[in-house]
């Protein structure tokens, strides 16, 4: 048996298992950068969901711990992570179905958000996308950890927008979930009218839902069904700007209920610096608002120019109301500038500013981030960080029903450690919810709610008995 | 079935004497078969009713139970006879007295609600700051915290107000071994059911719940929906016949098309836009029963002819269609947009009387239709759902299976077929096919053989997700993926001892039966074998029943006698009311 730290001395080890039994091949691949330069992990790049569910069968039977990786370009994984075999789903990148009428495709989990709206495109429809992702990013694997998307009114319920899927779960057994689990074949299915629109079920158990946030604990996602955006015919981007994040949040929370806008997100002055740069634009940091609300609106139904005049007229009066400033852009940052960068993403990450940055993110209502923000200032002048280079965005979620709260930390110095560190402690301690807990904040989510830990346990132990999926992460 | 005193004082202990109720009386009115089911007009007594006032005494009343070799159900409004506890030795716990709405947040659009919380009180309560909730097909009467939590949890505004599977945020559970539980957010904050890191939610709630086989649910955070209408709702007509006055910024709409695939082209556009409160499509003779005052009436005027347009035969392939904008150029783009559709897709509009227009409205807004348009008999009824393009296919299998089901005389229908549908969250179709049968044994053993018919052949032609699949059904219709086989493990980690009654979820084994079933089933649900399978379930029903009643004889001298001074009186009420 080859488990974990045990035979993380013997790669040699590792090795002649592995070539002598994968049913698929195995390959040695570099330790991320803070390795030892002579250790090495080992990769599979399977083809299909059969390759898939062989692997993870094989691996159970050697006890071979197994990281699953979606992007292409990244199979790495910290060095700390006790995994022996790094499963690379990058080579999985078929489209199988697309259906412009119902906004749903089926995918694979190792197509980017780049490379799935190229071929989405034809069919007028584009992908639902958290903020400015890395064009390498799986669009599965985005879903999957719940990265919040900017489409706020489209997003009826966590899960969205995944439809059905197929998993392979750590016990090796390949299972359909939601309408997937009716009899037959994927293809019949389709041919007969069905879409796989329904995520839920099947039955009496929610299994995506399950897996959504388990950070590959559980199993491993071969296809999906996605729920897709429609091309807009019509659109018109703009910032509403103020001194204070309050009354930004409260016509966030209006507009929302309204269900106005198709994408809104509200950012500090730091942050739309962020975006600026982003977008190749150079504007001095102090030029920017102290906050501002990206508001798009899109229409890609009928009449998309009498939707868009409403909407428009209607966000105006809102804002006139509330006394706020108005404008398609500020400081020469246009708003429709960063939303046409959704549609051609570049590799890095917009955060890393100062070569690298520490976030610390949890859940929210919109009425309760102004004191986290006040907390974060705090805490940055404690730490002798300015607190104009705290970056804040605001995402909300579920139609405003809760929002994901972001601090951006730039750079990567000891003191941006620890400032990160005692943030995350502090907005826990105040009730921000943690629901996708990384590394350190496992422990600090688990102990706001001691109870739910032994339930979370008896999923890994069901679907993953051998516990060979991601061993370790979440604490599991 | 006789509770011993130790057992008694035990529950009593936990929620007071006069909270628990062991009288002949008060049972009979937890066994009442409302006819849903084959089988006798009561089916097992439960042990004992008790009727906590808080989570701590839910907790204690299961702890009680599992120390007393009791099993336990939770009940709520109840609806149908899902309520029912199919085993004996089961004390059902009453949650009547936890009715609480413990907060409406207009700008999270969100509350926190108690399992009595009724949806007709939260929608009059959340209306008064412009939200409103999701009501079910059972109507304004029903939990919707059973129904998000235990139970399927489809309505008529899916348009607007979603999916109750999907209406859930933070949840408290009381699991099996009497632990309280918060699953998502804690303390005061009732705004996420995820995580932290799994969603462990997926494992107590699919698209089905689990009719309190895995613990009970006390207590949730719940989706609000915007509701730009009046801050209360006005009646207008003379019951039963009520309706409601259409505001200056509603639109109602009753179009109808030549076939089911212009309808399907209509709702995906109409999807598409987002912009619909509510889309229904509801069969004519169901619109009548609603237009008029009494089944008779409905009779004379189908015959002679008076009929209001929509309720007739020629209008089957038609929808109500409700908007309701915030602004006036929203009212505006809305009715634009409504009659755009509809004219570019080939139907035409129906003219309708003010008064159809606000019946039928109520209807919409309320879901208040299990009186009036079930006023016909009993009723049975199966759903699927997945995408609009499957509903012409729906139409025509029904259809089919309408023609044989009538043959039999036993069932009726008016139409053609007799689907009710909408789209729910914009975009998924949701169709329940409801036909009427037969108010006797032979008529219950009927709507059953038709509705796994019904289920076998949706199944079969590939139209989408069977729904009302609970409990036996699970091992024939939810068999494939093995999606029992899980269910019953997620039912041994999570209740190992089995305390909690499940015979709405999973059996703890799988039957010699249900093992054959895959092989048998081409020819079971044939049309040929359809006699041998009516007298297979008249013969269950008969079955059952002859159990039952054993179990009820036992009742006379079993129960301690409780004084009348200890039970508080006759009996509480009846969980169907």
């Amino acid at each position: 048996m080859l488990r974990n730290a045990e035979s993380r001395a013997g790669d040699a080890s590792l090795q002649n298992v592995a070539l002598r039994g994968s049913p698929i091949e195995v390959r040695r691949i570099p330790r991320v950068a803070g390795s030892a330069a002579s250790e090495h992990d080992w990769t599979a790049q399977p083809r299909t969901a059969d390759e898939v569910e062989a692997l993870v069968k094989w691996a159970a039977a050697q006890g071979v711990s197994l990281g699953v990786s979606s992007s292409a370009a990244h199979p790495a994984r910290r060095a700390s992570d006790p995994v022996m075999l790094q499963i690379d789903l990058g080579r999985m990148r078929r489209l199988f179905h697309v259906d412009a009428g119902d906004a749903v495709a089926i995918i694979e989990p190792g197509l980017s958000f780049a490379e799935l709206d190229r071929l989405l495109a034809p069919q007028r429809l584009r992908s639902f996308k958290p903020l400015l992702p890395r064009a390498g990013k799986s669009a599965i694997a985005s879903y999957l950890e719940r990265e919040p998307l900017l489409m706020v009114r489209e997003q009826w319920d966590v899960l969205d927008p995944f439809g059905a899927a197929e998993i392979v779960f750590g016990s090796g057994e390949r299972f359909h979930t939601g309408a997937a689990g009716n009899p037959g074949k994927m293809d019949d299915h389709w041919k007969a009218g069905m879409r796989y629109m329904t995520a839920t079920g099947p039955v009496g158990t929610d299994f995506m839902r399950v897996l959504q946030g388990s950070q590959g604990t559980l199993g491993i996602v071969t296809w999906a069904a996605i729920f897709c955006d429609r091309l807009p015919l019509a659109e018109e981007s703009f910032f509403v700007t103020a001194q204070t994040a309050e009354p930004l949040l409260d016509l966030s929370a209006e507009l929302n209920y309204r269900r106005l806008g198709h994408s809104l997100f509200l950012s500090s002055r730091a942050h739309l610096a962020m975006l600026a740069r982003a977008v190749g634009i150079a504007v001095e940091e102090a030029k920017f608002p102290a906050w501002a609300l990206l508001v798009n609106i899109a229409a890609a139904a009928d009449l998309p120019e009498d939707r868009l005049a409403y909407e428009a007229a209607d966000t105006r009066a809102l804002v006139q109301a509330a006394g706020l400033a108005i404008a398609p852009a500020v400081a020469g940052l246009s708003a429709q500038a960063i939303v046409n960068r959704q549609a051609s993403l570049a590799d890095g990450d917009y955060r890393d500013v100062a070569g690298k940055h520490r976030s610390v993110f949890f859940l929210t209502q919109g009425d309760r981030v102004p004191a986290f923000v006040k907390l974060a200032e705090g805490l940055a002048t404690k730490h002798g960080v300015a607190t104009t280079d705290i970056a804040v965005y605001v995402q909300p979620r579920l139609q405003g029903r809760n929002c994901h709260l972001e601090f951006v930390i730039p750079g990567n110095a000891p003191r941006a450690d620890a400032l990160a560190a005692e943030l995350a402690q502090a907005c826990c301690d105040k009730g921000g919810f943690f629901s996708r807990p990384y590394g350190a904040w496992t422990e600090m989510a688990y102990a706001r709610n001691p109870k739910i830990v032994p339930f979370l346990r008896h999923c890994k132990s069901m679907f993953d008995p051998k516990g060979i999926l991601q061993p370790g992460r979440l604490g599991l | 079935m006789s509770i011993e005193t130790a057992a008694l004082k035990a529950l009593q202990a936990a929620v007071g004497v006069e909270n628990v109720r062991t009288d002949p009386a008060t049972l009979s009115c937890y066994a009442w078969n409302s006819g849903m089911m084959p089988g006798p007009k009561f089916t097992f007594f439960p042990a004992a009713i008790v009727l906590p006032k808080s989570t701590e005494e839910v907790a204690a009343i299961v702890r009680a139970c599992n120390a007393n070799g009791l099993k336990f159900r939770p009940l709520s409004t109840g609806n149908g006879t899902f309520y029912l506890s199919h085993q004996p030795n089961v004390v059902v716990l009453d949650l009547v007295r936890m009715d609480r709405i413990l907060k409406i947040d207009r700008a999270n659009q969100m509350a926190v609600i108690q399992p009595y919380a009724t949806a007709g009180r939260l929608m009059a309560e959340a209306m008064k700051v412009g939200l409103t909730c999701h009501v079910i097909g059972a109507g304004p009467g029903h939990s919707p915290l059973a129904s998000a939590t235990s139970m399927l949890g489809i309505g008529i505004t899916g348009s607007s107000t979603g999916h109750n599977a999907r209406n859930i945020l933070a949840l408290e559970w009381v699991t099996v071994d009497g632990e309280i539980v918060r699953i998502g957010t804690t303390g005061e904050d009732w705004f996420s059911e995820e995580g932290p890191g799994i969603g462990f939610r997926g494992m107590i709630r699919g698209y089905f719940g689990a009719h309190g086989a895995l613990g009970i649910f006390t207590c949730i955070g719940y989706k609000l929906y915007p509701w730009a209408g009046a801050r209360k709702l006005e009646r207008t007509g003379v019951f039963p016949q009520d309706g409601m006055p259409l505001s200056e910024n509603m639109r109602f709409f009753a179009p109808v098309w030549p076939s089911s695939e212009q309808v399907r082209d209509a709702v995906m556009r109409l999807n598409h836009s987002g912009q619909m409160f509510a889309v229904l499509r509801m069969p004519p003779a169901n619109i009548g029963f609603v237009l008029t005052r009494s089944n008779n009436e409905y009779r004379d005027r189908r015959l002679n002819g008076t009929l209001p347009e929509i309720a007739r035969d020629e209008s089957r392939h038609g929808l109500q269609v409700l908007t309701i904008g915030h602004s006036p150029a929203q009212v505006a783009h809305q009715e634009k947009l409504v009659r755009l559709i509809v004219e570019e897709t080939g139907g035409r509009m129906l003219a309708l009387e003010r008064e159809h227009a606000e019946m039928l409205v109520r209807g919409l807004v309320t879901s208040q239709y299990v009186g009036r348009a079930r006023t016909n008999n009993g009723a049975t009824s199966y759903g699927i759902a997945d995408s609009w393009h499957l509903w012409p296919k729906a139409v025509e299998s029904a259809e089919q299976l309408v023609k044989e089901d009538l043959a039999s005389g036993d069932v009726f229908t008016e139409d053609a077929e007799s689907h009710w549908a909408w789209p729910t969250e914009n975009r998924q179709l949701w169709t329940e096919h409801v036909v009427a049968v037969r108010k006797s044994p032979r008529g219950g053993a009927i709507a059953l053989v038709a509705f796994l018919r019904h289920v076998y052949l949706m199944q079969k032609q590939r139209l989408g997700i069977a729904s009302f699949i609970a409990g036996p059904m699970i091992d024939m219709f939810g068999r494939t993926m093995h999606a029992g086989l899980w269910m019953r493990r997620i039912k041994r980690t999570l209740d190992p001892q089995a305390h909690a009654d499940a015979s709405m979820y999973i059996s703890p084994k799988e039957s010699a039966a249900m093992r054959v079933f895959p092989y048998v089933k081409g020819l079971l649900f044939s049309r040929a074998f359809k006699p041998v399978l009516l007298g297979m379930m008249s013969l269950m029903g008969r079955k059952a029943g002859a159990m039952k009643k054993a179990d009820k004889a036992d009742l006379g001298s079993a129960p301690p006698r409780v004084p009348e001074s200890q039970t508080g009186g006759p009996a509480v009420r009846s969980p169907s009311a």
